[in-house]
């Protein structure tokens, strides 16, 4: 058999399939025309399992499933079921099965449904046998190629199931009570966070943010924790085994930087570690580029534990540094987050502390707020109570911290920006009265705090926590200097400043009539004020 | 900082912009007390100076003790002064701070 340029047909058709291997599903109601596409199929090296009607291959896939073939080739005219029902049911049955569907001259305007329908390719009869070849080649591939990307994506979703059942799997019956956020930016990532007991009393916890939020980020951050835990069990020091990957994670980057030059990608892991003794009352902590965990004492004050970030592990030998010690009081708890929550904040123009708030708020209603579709970072958040139990009559729990350089003075409207943004954030109900009110007075206590207890000065910061306690309906501000502060009669200077009319002192007048309660420790360089939003949070719910 | 005397009722007024905070009170207080100072208004024959902060939202304690600092000036001529304030969380801050018992003063509706 030749074609019309007079080569012989076969010695195109093995051209056009170059040689690939496969199984075509045929389905022609016309028997020659089934018969002739059949043999020229099969004579390169296709095998090719022929139906005459759609019922056929419907009983015939009862017994050979779909999986089995890479491509079908179906006559669009045929008595009962026609090729486009065929193809709306294989989009059901097997959508990566890629098929040809075959047109008579004249049903052009068919092409598009085809197409719709999901299938390959189609071919007008009389088909062009070397049309025919090259179209089932480019589906045999076509079906091969989705078939692994299916089988790629169910793998990742499987990692991606297994890393969320890990997550806090440590959790149910530690003895400690943890509000735990997990939201991979993909199906994986590379977050992670475990707790457990060492001992009677004596806990470990471990937050880590592995670089990049892909299967290679969670491959690394499982292989972390359990090299972690290993080491635990064997009695080894956090401070040594976090040494020890780190020199690990180095050494790894020098390798690959060495074999594949200065672009590389190498990997890093943000890590802190905490030791709670509780019976002692002490925690330790050691962070490795892991933003600074949020220390409240559950009374409204705290800090973040440390001043200094240190660089995460894999990037400089001896990163690592000893752990730091603080005291726990019997309402401690410890908030933190990985940097995808930061990004997400920077993005919203609040602080971390607020979304982390919100989000924990937010998981307890088994809700996720909108604003996470923001991330395109993996999302972690952990709130630990460290005491035993929390108080029945509920805790303060930090909504907004944030430290300032006392050269921040110039910018108290910028901050307060953000301060009126994260309130509006974390207590949408929040009364505008209330609100104006702790926004006057946290801008009084700010701006006298960065003036006169910082200086001025870039290397002096204040510290500025607003928590609430849900169970009582207060709002706590807490603002603290490193300043002397100074002593004096704030009644006296109050009287002084009304009915002397003297040009100053009126602050401290504010917040005598908006705060319900306001309390000055260290000669003012330490002060609580106290807002009621109960009444208000119940007409709201009302 | 907008102003007009009016010589037959005898009055300054004065427009604030908007906030007085201890961000923008420095300008504020040299815009003022400039105009207090200029000699058509210095010898001019009003007795009520008239301060809109209808369009203050906010006003710190810094704002505030401007607002002193002019009050006690406009007194020292024998003046007085009335200030109007549409912002309901301003006008608690008048009260609070007692400068209602020191000047005049209004909530616009």
């Amino acid at each position: 058999m030749t074609t019309e340029s007079g080569k012989p047909i076969l010695t195109q058709v093995t051209n056009a399939t170059q040689s690939i291997v496969g199984k075509v599903l045929l389905v022609d109601d016309d028997s020659l025309s089934r018969r002739l596409l059949q043999s020229l199929l099969s004579r390169c090296n296709l095998e090719v399992i022929a139906c005459s009607s759609v019922d056929a291959l419907l009983k015939l896939v009862q017994t050979r499933p779909l999986a089995e073939f890479d491509c079908l080739v179906t006559d669009y005219r045929m008595p009962d079921k026609d090729g486009l029902w065929l193809l709306e049911w294989l989009q059901t049955s097997d959508p990566n099965l890629a098929a040809i569907l075959v047109t008579a001259e004249g049903e052009k305007e068919l092409v598009t449904a085809t197409l719709r329908q999901g299938a390959c390719d189609y071919l007008d009869k009389p088909v062009d046998l070397k049309a025919l070849l090259a179209a089932t080649r480019k589906a045999v591939l076509l079906t091969r190629q989705r078939r692994s990307q299916a089988r790629a994506e169910s793998e990742v979703k499987a990692v991606g199931r297994a890393q969320l059942q890990m997550v806090g799997s440590t959790l149910d019956g530690c003895g400690l009570t943890v509000d735990l956020c997990y939201h991979p930016s993909h199906e994986a990532g590379g977050d992670y966070f475990i707790a457990f007991p060492l001992a009677a009393e004596r806990f470990l916890i471990l937050a880590t943010d592995v670089s990049g939020h892909d299967l290679q980020a969670a491959y690394m951050s499982a292989y972390f924790q359990g090299f972690v835990r290993g080491m635990i069990e064997a009695s080894t020091p956090i401070e040594t085994i976090l040494a020890c990957f780190n020199s690990y994670l180095v050494s790894e980057a020098d390798r690959t930087l060495a074999a594949q030059g200065p672009g590389a990608q190498t990997s890093s892991v943000s890590v802190v570690a905490l030791l709670l003794d509780r019976a002692q009352g002490q925690l330790s902590s050691i962070s490795c580029g892991f933003p600074m965990p949020l220390h409240s004492d559950g009374e409204g004050g705290g800090g973040t534990l440390g001043d200094l970030w240190s660089s995460p592990l894999g990037w400089f030998p001896g990163a690592v540094d000893s752990p730091t010690q603080e005291p726990v009081r019997p309402n401690s708890r410890l908030l933190l987050w990985t940097d995808g929550l930061e990004d997400v904040a920077l993005q919203l123009g609040v602080t971390p502390c607020t979304c982390a708030y919100k989000l924990l708020e937010a998981k307890k209603e088994g809700d996720l707020p909108l604003w996470m579709e923001q991330a395109d970072d993996d999302i972690l958040v952990a709130s630990i109570f460290l005491g035993g139990q929390p108080p029945d009559g509920g805790e303060f729990i930090p909504l907004l911290f944030v430290k300032y350089p006392g050269s921040d003075y110039g910018r108290v409207d910028i901050h307060q920006d953000i301060w009126t943004r994260s309130l509006g954030l974390a207590i949408p109900n929040l009364p505008e009265e209330t609100l104006f009110d702790v926004l006057l007075c946290l801008r009084e206590v700010v701006i006298n705090a960065l003036k006169h207890g910082c200086k001025g000065a870039e290397d002096q910061f204040a510290t500025l926590m607003v928590s609430f306690n849900a169970v009582e309906g207060l709002l706590r501000v807490v603002v603290s200097d490193p300043g002397p502060g100074h002593s004096f009669d704030w009644r006296e200077h109050c009287e002084r400043a009304d009915i002397d009319l003297i040009d100053e002192h009126r602050g401290l007048m504010l917040i005598d009539q908006m705060a319900q309660s306001w309390e000055t420790r260290q000669a003012g360089a330490w002060v609580r004020m106290d807002f009621s939003v109960k009444l208000e949070l119940k007409a709201e719910a009302a | 900082m907008k102003h007009t005397l009016d010589g037959t009722s005898g009055t300054l007024n004065v427009t604030f912009p908007g906030d007085v905070l201890s961000s923008n009170v420095e300008t504020l207080r040299k815009e003022l007390f400039g105009l207090l100072e200029e000699p058509g208004v210095k010898q001019g024959s009003w007795s009520t100076l008239k301060l809109d902060l209808t369009g203050a939202k906010m006003i710190d304690s810094a704002g505030l003790n401007l607002i002193v600092s002019v009050i006690k000036a406009v007194k020292a001529r024998g003046s007085n002064v009335r200030a109007t304030v549409g912002n309901p969380n301003v006008y608690r801050t008048f009260i609070f701070t007692r400068l209602d018992k020191q000047c005049e003063l209004a909530q616009a509706a």
